[in-house]
């Protein structure tokens, strides 16, 4: 499992859309799709600075820690 | 002007030319005693030729396979697909066709003809072998980087 992003949760208490979101926080849509479907390998500290700026939350409220199941 | 794009059209003629040429090389290899004497060229030689000519056609696979994964990368490289799992297959592919080159001529120049030439062209084709072996370990390293710097959000 590792870190899981958790940002449809988010998007969907503060009711914003993808598209708007991706223009206020300055990447595009694509970018953001990446990163609501848990494909994206990093996330830079500006990307999430501006996520959490535009709403207004925490980065513990988007991404979240779970331990891989043991083999 | 001299740009990239001439550049990778000038290397794809280039494989597509070796290509035909190693075709040709392969279908008129029989005739080669018909077209000159053995004075002039060792490979006018009808025996020497009869003796050789397994190892030609053995040589002639790994280079065609080679010849052909090296155009279908090129035609990649020019859609800008350069540091891709494809590549890097082909790479892996063309490495190990250098190996079997280096076999080939290695047991020729054992068992068929004492060659100096055609052991220095085995001990070549080992050379090239690693040489693309690191090549592509290279582009499996900047893969790796290039994903991982796509997938940074």
């Amino acid at each position: 499992m590792g870190i899981t992003v958790n940002l449809d949760v988010m998007m969907a208490k503060r009711k914003i859309s993808s598209g708007e979101l991706a223009e206020r926080i300055g990447i595009t849509p694509a970018n953001l799709s990446v990163l609501k479907t848990n494909k994206a390998k990093a996330i830079r500290f500006s990307t999430l600075e501006a996520i959490c700026r535009e709403l207004g939350c925490q980065p513990g409220d988007i991404l979240e820690y779970a331990a891989d199941d043991p083999p | 002007m001299w740009n990239a794009k001439k550049s990778i059209l000038l290397s794809i003629c280039g494989a597509g030319a070796a290509i035909l040429l190693v075709i040709l090389f392969a279908a008129l290899l029989p005739f080669f005693p018909r077209f000159g004497s053995a004075k002039s060229s060792i490979l006018f030689d009808a025996a020497y030729l009869r003796t050789i000519m397994p190892s030609l056609y053995a040589c002639c696979v790994p280079a065609l396979i080679s010849l052909i994964s090296l155009l279908r990368m090129l035609l990649d490289i020019r859609k800008s697909l350069v540091f891709t799992e494809a590549n890097v297959r082909r790479l892996r592919v063309i490495s190990w066709c250098f190996f079997a080159l280096f076999l080939i001529l290695l047991l020729t120049a054992l068992f068929a003809i004492a060659s100096p030439a055609i052991l220095l062209l085995a001990v070549s084709s080992g050379f090239f072998c690693l040489l693309i072996r690191v090549v592509k370990n290279v582009i499996d390293a900047a893969r790796t980087l290039k994903e991982e710097n796509d997938f940074t959000i």
